[in-house]
């Protein structure tokens, strides 16, 4: 890919290299037809003014795909490149003009030793200063807009400034032209060396703008330098030279630009994908984080449970004692669900069948000898059936216990897009004094045998599944537990509320 | 008299554990469940203790404890800080809120009812010295804050909206669907971005916003 046209593509360089001659032997057979039939048969001339700003534009289009492809590849040397093509873009036309009314000399006016010597230096310099100080991406956005600035006041200045001057005479003797001419071909060719021998040496180099473009500028300066020996036929092979240059300086960029276009694709790509894995990363951290904080809170209150029990065992009352072994013991419970679940895979919900699922329930209690009915409608509810399926058992295991003997109904609805469950037993209801306190960390009647973990744990299981659990205060007798779960959208109303639906366990 | 000493810490068996061992060491002291702040604060004020031992992280509806420092401290009670929280900064806020001091759960047990103990004593729990030096830290990171935060004043209203959805998780491609812009302008405003807050890349610019607290201070100022 080292070579004096820097681009990968070795057919399109050749292509470009088989362009550039044609036109160059195009430029030679005109002139040579100029000779045969005189110079008034066709105006050359008038062919070359126009030629000169179409390769204004030519490098100024260059100089804008550069300045795009930079958004892209962030390479310094491209936005050089880019800005003095865009300074030369904008150069081309001026010179043009500028040269007619600068100089009364037809070969000076055609020529205009002075503007063009002043754009050679011009681009030179930039390239120099650009060259020498790494710059960064600021200061290089605010070179490019210093010097649009100045070449815009400098072009709508220039009439202003012309008429003034046009009594003086700024044409030079023939040989201080050539000697300028020549000399700003020996620049160019300085400066091709340079660049070469700078790639070499660091590997790096001003896109689209190498050795092969810099030489062939000096030869088209040469070019100009034989115009002032001789002036029709060179001038004109010159100005063709330079649009070969622009075409193949346009080419080289937009072979750039499609390939940077396909770069951009790719680094966004590659955005996207690393933007999915650091937030997984993050979800990750953040779970685990959050698994820690919890387990080590835990620790900590184990800790200073077991030390009270240890250092002051004697002095608390036995009440307090035994509330501290229990929730000790569910400490344990709690610490070995943050481990036992730590992917955070059981909080995804899905759809199930709710009749199924209590209904399991049911009959595994109904084998074990308890009375309960349930009566439920077949739908869809979201949220996770083992851990519905423990709430339930929960709850009849609390039935169980402190209403023995009692009878136990189960019946369920949907409304509201909810589904809510109500399981009802006939025993002595829950104590007014215990009602607020429910469903805390150990809660525990006195004298019961329950280790209090059941509803404060199937609360929060119901909670993390979208739904709900909650004592419904009512005048009568018996305990009333409501839970609620979010149904399934995706299913059809009738389905879910369709009176065949209904089961009885 | 005994001091009257109330525990605010939504984890119930390290409170329990603490009132029962105060209790041991012949201190009134009893554990409070965190509901609301409301509710917290009455409960807190109704018993007219002369120290609360205050958990930072309540959970729930309260969240931060810090918001019932300042209230607690204007009522006449101390306020010891015990929470599991070690980062600096939130201690130091404690302290100019008015605590008396603080102490981590993660210290061993006696050290934490020993600290107890003599906060509710009246004695002092942290050395002038300490505080002087926790003010200046927190000072010292304000001052840092806000110096971070100063490039990002030179944002303007759309380059803090790229940068805000970036820091929300976005993309630039989900930037420019939902602001119905085109991909290449998006990533011309995250380009200015970069520029004016002088970092290489978005991935660094987001870290950036977010490590000196520009986009919690955004979320903070305009609640989504």
């Amino acid at each position: 890919v080292k070579g004096p046209w820097p681009h990968p593509d070795a057919r399109g360089t050749r292509n470009l290299v088989l362009f550039v001659c044609v036109l160059f032997a195009g430029a030679l057979g005109l002139t040579v037809a100029q000779g045969w039939w005189g110079s008034d048969t066709i105006r050359l001339d008038a062919l070359r003014d126009s030629l000169q700003v179409a390769t204004g534009a030519l490098f100024f289009g260059a100089g804008l795909l550069h300045r795009a492809v930079l958004r892209v590849d962030h390479d310094t040397a491209r936005g050089r490149a880019g800005l003095a093509l865009i300074v030369c873009g904008f150069l081309a036309p001026w010179i043009t003009g500028f040269g007619h009314v600068l100089h009364r000399d037809p070969t000076a006016a055609e020529l205009s030793p002075l503007t063009s010597a002043f754009v050679a230096v011009l681009v030179l310099g930039l390239g120099a200063v650009t060259l020498t100080r790494p710059a960064t991406e600021g200061s290089h956005t605010r070179l490019g807009s210093t010097l649009v600035v100045v070449l815009l006041l400098g072009l709508l200045a220039a009439p202003v400034v012309a008429h003034p001057l046009l009594p003086v005479a700024l044409d030079l003797t023939p040989v201080s032209h050539l000697a300028l001419e020549l000399s700003v071909a020996a620049l160019w060719i300085i400066a091709a060396v340079a660049t070469e021998a700078r790639r070499r040496r660091t590997g790096t180099e001003v896109a689209g703008i190498g050795f092969g473009v810099l030489c062939t500028m000096g030869v088209v300066w040469l070019f100009r330098a034989l115009a002032v020996v001789d002036v029709q036929p060179w001038s004109l092979a010159a100005s063709i030279l330079l649009a070969a240059i622009g075409v193949v300086v346009l080419s080289t960029a937009a072979l750039d630009f499609t390939a940077s276009a396909e770069a951009g694709q790719r680094a966004d790509a590659a955005e996207e994908a690393l933007h999915t894995v650091s937030a997984a990363f993050t979800a990750l951290d953040d779970h685990r984080r959050d698994v820690t904080h919890d387990a080590r809170n835990v620790i900590l209150a184990m800790r200073a449970a077991t030390q009270t029990l240890v250092n002051h065992g004697e002095e608390i009352t036995p009440e307090a004692r035994q509330r501290l072994r229990l929730a000790l013991a569910q400490e344990i419970d709690h610490l070995y669900r943050l481990i036992d679940r730590p992917s955070g895979d059981g909080d995804a919900v899905s759809a199930f069948d709710i009749a199924q699922v209590i209904g399991n329930v049911v009959e595994l209690e109904r084998i074990d000898g308890l009375d309960v009915t349930a009566v439920l409608p077949r739908c869809a509810a979201l949220g996770r059936p083992e851990d519905l399926a423990r709430v339930v058992h929960n709850l009849l295991a609390n039935a169980r216990r402190h209403a023995p003997g009692s009878p136990v109904t189960i019946h369920g609805w949907v409304s509201g897009g909810r589904l809510r469950v109500l399981v009802e037993d006939e025993g002595p209801g829950i104590p007014r004094a215990m009602r607020r306190t429910l469903f805390g960390r150990a809660v525990t009647q006195e004298g019961s045998p329950g280790s209090g973990v059941g509803l404060h744990v199937s609360r929060a299981l119901m909670h993390q599944q979208g739904g709900s659990l909650e004592l419904v205060e009512q005048p009568g007798p018996g305990a009333v537990f409501a839970l609620t779960l979010p149904v399934d959208d995706d299913v059809p109303e009738q389905r879910r509320t369709g009176i065949s639906g209904l089961i009885s366990a | 008299v005994s001091a009257r000493i109330r525990i605010v810490d939504d984890h119930e068996l390290l409170a329990f554990s603490l009132a029962c061992a105060l209790q041991a060491e012949g201190f009134d002291a009893a554990a409070l469940q965190p509901s609301t702040l409301e509710e917290v604060l009455d409960a807190v004020l109704a018993d007219s203790p002369d120290l609360v031992l205050l958990d930072l992280q309540l959970g729930g509806s309260i969240g931060s404890g810090l918001s019932l420092v300042r209230p607690l401290t204007e009522a006449g009670v101390s306020v010891l800080t015990v929470s599991g929280v070690t980062d600096r900064v939130t201690i130091a806020e404690t302290v100019e809120l008015g605590a008396v001091g603080y102490v981590g759960k993660g210290e061993p047990f006696e050290v934490l009812l020993e600290t107890a103990a003599r906060a509710a004593a009246g004695e002092s729990v942290m050395s002038a010295t300490e505080r002087t030096e926790l003010l200046a830290e927190l000072r010292r990171h304000r001052a840092q804050q806000r110096a971070a935060q100063a490039p990002f004043e030179q944002l303007t209203t759309k380059e803090r909206h790229v940068l805000g959805a970036l820091c929300a998780g976005g993309s630039v491609t989900s930037v420019a669907k939902e602001s119905y812009v085109s991909v290449p302008t998006v990533r011309t405003q995250v380009r200015a971005i970069l520029l004016k807050l002088q970092v290489g890349s978005q991935r660094e610019a987001v870290a950036l916003a977010l490590r000196c607290g520009w986009y919690a201070d955004r979320l903070a100022a305009r609640p989504a």
